[in-house]
Order: structure tokens, then C-alpha cells, then sequence
């Protein structure tokens, strides 16, 4: 299993590599959703150079929901990215997938569409599409991602670590409410410590309005400290994503899974999980979800 | 020009009836099974044998959606489902999972639509599933006049388009809340509908919302003034959302959004206050346009939980009409009483009014008032009403 990492700047990459990344998930804000850190396109070419010298991967983060506007602007930045010979592309509206096919690189292309990869023949079918991997989605147990694991022929990822989102809506319904109220708006736009409180519930979910739109996350962090020797041995790469955390974060977070992969210590793994409860959790890896009457 | 599809929801049977006698051309319903809206009275396979061969008589179509996203629980029995249904004449099934669609593909002929719930935005993302075989999509609700236009040029695939009814604010099919606030699956029939709950947003420690909630409930969809743009951008299904609704609303957002569409074709003036004052008959939440002008603003928002009562109120549904007494026998669907202006709202007829003489039960006993639902009593009625009319009052 590898471990994929979402850097915050070019120059923590050796540290990240000296604690175990192996992939690094970046990204540009105008074709990628909810990023940890948005780089620019010349940064991502220093990246790719960076992260290859350290022989190590680069995925790039193309999950945007494209509307036509986008479509050339993400024609010629797949373009780019195909020169750049990076080593993984993440989609999530199948235009990417149509788009990669006619340059060529869908066997870059892993499938994270965020809720909808969540049973077994999800990778059956994606495999037949020739691609390169899958993302389960988050709402899925352990068991299940174990089952879903078993069957694949093409990488199996999961996001096991970070803040997950619950909630993409193209609407700016951050500066629509400000103008409903008359009052100003602008300094709360990617403003990333934006939270909300439902009225009879205690926690608090971060929300931001983008470009593409506002996101509602969960309140939590998702950790996976007890999990990660059964998932080490079961899916392909565990992605640890920083959203709305920084550098030091990251390089504490992958000391904690490296130090429990070293031991196999599951006892470890228990006091280290029970350090970080008061904001972080399991998600969904035991909780099943109802949906009968 | 290419007369549009109508396309209706269907709750239960009764709901099935009267869209279809109201004028829609095709109904969706959901099945016991693989569907979302859980909660909405689904059909089991024998109802939706019923349900075909009451739209076939018509010369309509059924629709079965099987559109949860399924877990690897879900899947045991998914064949042998999807054959039944082809068994007993449904005319396609709306999907948005692989697994539906490829064993659909492979154990059946059914006819398939790729559902809202995956979110297509774009003309690539549609002609993936065309060249998979797939006969229609159903576009995501997030798109402008312009973009679907645009859409249009570039694919050869059947589109349907939402024009009336309750939207999610996020995009379709990638909303969470629901599973992480109730435990509920949103993908699976679970959505709880969080969206419309009310909220505090803080910045760091600090409340920002002041004396309102904040809120991200949608208004809910209307699209009346821009059905002739739909046409001739030759969309060819125009769906109504809403299974949980009631017979009236079904009734009149059907009927007015029918004689629309068929004025547009004949090529007559549309006088579209007319529409719009009878399609409000039915409103329940307030409505706007969505994003049929492009992004959403404030309009497109309710804010201050504003919401207003059907103007409108359903007091009875026809069953039968004797014309040599001038008698119909009607349903109590709202209390009503003797005295009451009211009026006529039928299939068959512009709006007629009547007033309400007299009220007499099935054992001849005269009534002061209906107040017992669903009671059979017997009604003077003017001018000749047919079954599925309905009586409503005028305020």
C-alpha cells in the first residue's frame, strides 16, 4: 500500500518523502475541487520535477464538475499535464474521462466522483473503461472496502484520513445569503474558517463558497490509526488529505501511521487513535447508513 | 419542431391515474426496490403491471426508476427484479449506478435513462453514456437555457429536462449531509433533507448570521415562461418532479404545463399569466427559475422559512356523474360546506364555477357540511363533470 499526501508547498515534499509519501495528490483551483493548497501551473511543473527526483508519483487533482465553459480550458491543461508525464489523473465528471480518452492517457485516470463508487462491480466496470484506479467513496464501510478491494483489477484508493466533504452545490449560497441581508459578502469568500451550526445539533462543519461553488464538510476528522494494518494490506493507496490543516499536520499524521505500520502494534494504534478523538473519528468505517422506510 | 414529451411523477396508483388523465404522457414511478424516495408509496411489481397496462390503454408509458447508488448490500436479487420488470411491460428504467445498468444491459431489453442523481453537466459526460447504449439522460438541474442548447448540438441522445418542482441545492447525487447528520443514506431513498434545515454560521468563534438563520433551501422549480425555449431547443422529455405529492398538485401542474405545450405547438398566443395564475394554484413552497437564466441569486433561495399555502384548496375528487339529475358523487379530499363558491377543474374543460346547494350522503341524509375524508356524497353539479375532476375552492 502507498501512502498519497496533499503537500501545501514545494519546498515540504523531502519531508513528506522522509515520512513515507509515496504519491502526492496536487492541484490547481480552476479544475480541482476542495484542495488541501492550490498551486499554479508553473509550481506543478516544479513539483512534477521535485517529486519525480525523489522518484516518487504525482497525481493530479482534475475533480472538477465541468460545465461547457470549462471544456477547452480543461482540454489544454490535460494537454499539459500529459507532457508534464505525471502519473495519475483523479476525475470526477466523466468529460475528463472522454477528454483523456482522445489524448490518449485514460490509463492515467483514477475515478473519484465522491459518492459514487460503492459497491463491488464499480471497478469491474471501470476496468473495462481502461483506467488506472477507483476511489471508494466515503460513505463505505470497512467491511465493504474490503469486499469492493478483493474483486478490483485496477488500484483501489481511499481517502482514510482527513476533513471529508458532505456537500457540493454550484449555488454562491455563502454571498447570497450576505446579499439577501444587505450586508457585504467579499470577505468571506474562501474564507476557510466559515462554519456551520444546525440549530438542535452541537457540531460544526466547515463550509466555503469558490469558484466552483460552496462545500459543506463534515465535523470531524476522519482518522484511520486502528485500521490502517488490515487496510495495508487490503487496498492499493491510502490518501491523507489536509484540507483545512497545514504542513506540521501532515508530517505528525504520517509519523503517527508509519510508527504503527513499523511496530504492528494495534495497542499503539488504539492510544494514538484515542489522542486524537476529541476531533477525530472513524467516519463511516463502522457506521452503516439506513435508508428503509 | 418536435412535440416534447410530458413527463409525470406517480406516488401510487391513483396519483398514476390522474396524471395521465390530466395529460401527462409518460409517468415515473418507483418500485419497491433500487429506487430512492423510499418513503414515497412505492409500487410492488403486480401495481406496476397495473400501472402499464393502464398507461398502455392510454397509449402512454411507465417508467420505473431503480436509481439508488448501491452498496454491495443492495445488489442480491437486482436480475431477477429488473426481468420482472421488463415482464410486465415497463417501458425503460432510470438509472445511475453501473451494476443497474450493465445487468439491465445484459438479462434485459428494457429501454434505459441515466438519472439526475449522477449529475450531468455537460454534453461529454452524455455522450459517454450514449455510446454505452444508452437511449436518454436526464440532465443535471444545474444547467442555463444556453447550455442545454449548447448540449443539444452535440449529442445525439435523448434529453429530459426538469421543469417543475422541489430541487436539491447541491448538485444531485453528491450530497452527504443527509448520511453524516441522521445516519440516513441520501443515495439509497435515506435524504433527510438537511439542506432545509436552519443553521448558525460563525467565522472562527464569531456567529455572522445575526438576528436569521442561515439557510440554503432551495425554492422549488418553475419553468412556465420558458417551456417554448425548452421546445425549441428540442429537449425531448420535460419531467415533473414530486412523488410525495398530492393529487391536486400532480392534477393541476400537469394539466396547466399539458395545454401550455400544446398551444406552443399549435403555434396559438400564449397568454402566460394564465399559466402561471393556475400553475400557482398548486404551489406549496415558493418557486423561482433555477438555473434556467444562468447562476442563482437570492430568488432562487428561501430565506426567513417564507412559504405560502396553496391559494387553492382540494375539497373533492369526481367519481361519477348522473346527467338527468345534474348529480356527481364526489370524494371529500378537504372540509367544505353548503353555500361554498367553488370550482370545477377538469381535464376536459377550461375552469367552470359552481355553488354548492346542497350535500347529501349515500343514504340520502343532507349534510351541513362535508367533513369526514374520503366520504362519498352526492353533489348538484350545473354542467357535466367526468371521474378524475376535481372540485376546489375559490378564495
Amino acid at each position: 500500500m502507498k501512502f498519497a499526501v496533499t503537500p501545501f508547498s514545494i519546498e515540504s515534499i523531502n519531508n513528506l518523502c522522509n515520512h513515507g509519501a509515496d504519491i502526492f495528490v496536487v492541484g490547481t483551483e480552476e479544475f480541482s475541487n476542495r484542495l488541501a493548497h492550490s498551486f499554479t501551473m508553473d509550481e506543478i511543473e516544479t513539483l512534477v520535477t521535485v517529486i519525480h527526483q525523489r522518484e516518487k508519483e504525482v497525481y493530479i487533482s482534475a475533480n472538477m464538475i465541468v460545465h461547457h465553459s470549462d471544456l477547452e480550458k480543461i482540454e489544454s491543461f490535460l494537454g499539459e499535464m500529459k507532457k508534464l508525464e505525471v502519473d495519475g489523473i483523479i476525475f470526477g465528471d466523466l468529460a475528463v474521462y472522454q477528454i483523456a480518452k482522445r489524448l490518449e492517457i485514460q490509463h492515467l485516470l483514477i475515478y473519484n466522483p465522491e459518492t459514487l463508487n460503492t459497491n463491488y462491480f464499480d471497478p469491474i466496470f471501470w476496468d473495462k473503461k481502461g483506467i488506472k484506479g477507483l476511489t471508494i467513496s466515503k460513505e463505505i464501510t470497512l467491511n465493504d472496502i474490503k469486499k469492493i478491494a478483493e474483486k478490483s483489477t485496477i488500484e483501489i484508493s481511499i481517502i482514510g484520513h482527513g476533513h471529508l466533504n458532505m456537500f457540493h452545490s454550484r449555488r454562491p449560497l455563502i454571498e447570497n445569503f450576505f446579499k439577501y441581508n444587505k450586508d457585504s459578502f467579499e470577505q468571506y469568500i474562501e474564507n476557510r474558517n466559515l462554519k456551520l451550526v444546525e440549530e438542535i445539533r452541537d457540531e460544526a462543519y466547515p463550509i466555503f463558497q469558490d469558484i466552483h461553488g460552496t462545500h459543506i464538510f463534515r465535523d470531524k476528522a476522519l482518522e484511520s490509526y486502528q485500521e490502517i494494518i488490515t487496510l495495508s494490506k487490503i487496498i492499493d493507496v491510502f490518501i491523507v488529505d489536509g484540507i483545512f490543516k497545514d504542513t506540521n499536520y501532515m508530517i505528525e499524521t504520517m509519523k503517527n501511521y508509519q510508527l504503527i505500520l513499523q511496530n504492528n502494534d494495534p495497542l499503539q494504534a488504539t492510544n494514538i487513535s484515542k489522542h486524537y478523538e476529541s476531533d477525530h473519528d472513524s467516519g463511516f468505517l463502522y457506521k452503516k447508513t439506513v435508508y428503509d422506510k | 419542431m418536435i412535440k416534447p414529451e410530458l413527463l409525470a411523477p406517480a406516488g401510487d396508483l391513483e396519483k398514476l391515474k390522474i396524471a395521465l388523465v390530466y395529460g401527462a404522457d409518460a409517468v415515473f414511478i418507483g418500485g419497491k426496490k433500487f429506487s430512492l424516495r423510499a418513503r414515497a408509496s412505492n409500487f410492488d411489481i403486480p401495481e406496476i403491471k397495473k400501472a402499464c397496462d393502464f398507461a398502455h390503454e392510454m397509449g402512454k408509458k411507465v417508467y420505473v426508476t431503480t436509481n439508488i447508488i448501491p452498496h454491495n448490500d443492495n445488489i442480491e436479487g437486482l436480475e431477477a427484479y429488473l426481468k420482472s420488470l421488463e415482464e410486465v411491460g415497463v417501458d425503460a428504467i432510470i438509472c445511475a449506478s453501473p451494476i443497474i445498468i450493465e445487468t439491465a444491459k445484459s438479462a434485459t431489453n428494457l429501454e434505459i435513462h441515466i438519472s439526475t442523481q449522477v449529475s450531468l453537466t455537460n454534453y461529454e459526460s452524455v455522450n459517454f453514456w450514449y455510446d454505452e447504449g444508452v437511449k436518454r439522460v436526464v440532465l443535471a438541474r444545474e444547467l442555463s437555457l444556453e447550455e442545454i442548447k449548447d448540449l443539444r448540438d452535440h449529442t445525439q441522445s435523448d434529453i429530459e429536462v426538469f421543469i417543475h418542482g422541489g430541487m436539491c441545492v447541491s448538485y444531485s447525487g453528491r450530497c452527504t449531509l443527509s448520511n453524516n447528520m441522521t445516519d440516513r443514506d441520501a443515495n439509497r431513498g435515506g435524504c433527510a433533507h438537511s439542506c432545509r434545515w436552519n443553521y448558525d454560521l460563525y467565522d472562527g468563534d464569531e456567529k455572522i448570521n445575526n438576528d436569521m438563520s442561515f439557510s440554503m433551501s432551495s425554492k422549488d422549480l418553475q419553468s412556465v415562461k420558458y417551456i417554448s425555449n425548452l421546445i425549441d431547443i428540442g429537449v425531448n422529455s420535460l419531467k415533473i418532479e414530486g412523488r410525495m405529492k398530492s393529487v391536486h398538485y400532480i392534477a393541476t401542474v400537469v394539466n396547466t404545463y399539458r395545454r401550455l405545450i400544446d398551444d406552443i405547438c399549435d403555434n396559438l398566443d400564449i397568454d402566460l399569466p394564465k399559466y402561471l395564475l393556475e400553475v400557482k394554484k398548486a404551489e406549496n413552497r415558493l418557486t423561482s427559475h433555477g438555473f434556467i437564466e444562468g447562476m442563482t441569486t437570492i430568488d432562487e433561495q428561501l430565506y426567513n422559512m417564507r412559504s405560502e399555502n396553496p391559494s387553492q384548496e382540494f375539497i373533492g375528487l369526481v367519481q361519477e356523474y348522473d346527467e338527468d339529475n345534474f348529480t356527481a358523487i364526489v370524494q371529500q379530499r378537504n372540509f367544505f360546506a353548503a353555500g361554498d363558491e367553488v370550482e370545477v377543474f377538469s381535464p376536459n374543460f377550461e375552469t367552470l364555477k359552481f355553488k354548492i346547494e346542497e350535500i347529501v350522503d349515500l343514504e340520502d341524509n343532507v349534510l351541513d357540511a362535508a367533513r369526514h375524508p374520503l366520504q362519498l356524497l352526492k353533489i348538484f353539479i350545473p354542467f357535466k363533470v367526468s371521474k378524475y375532476d376535481m372540485i376546489r375552492k375559490i378564495q
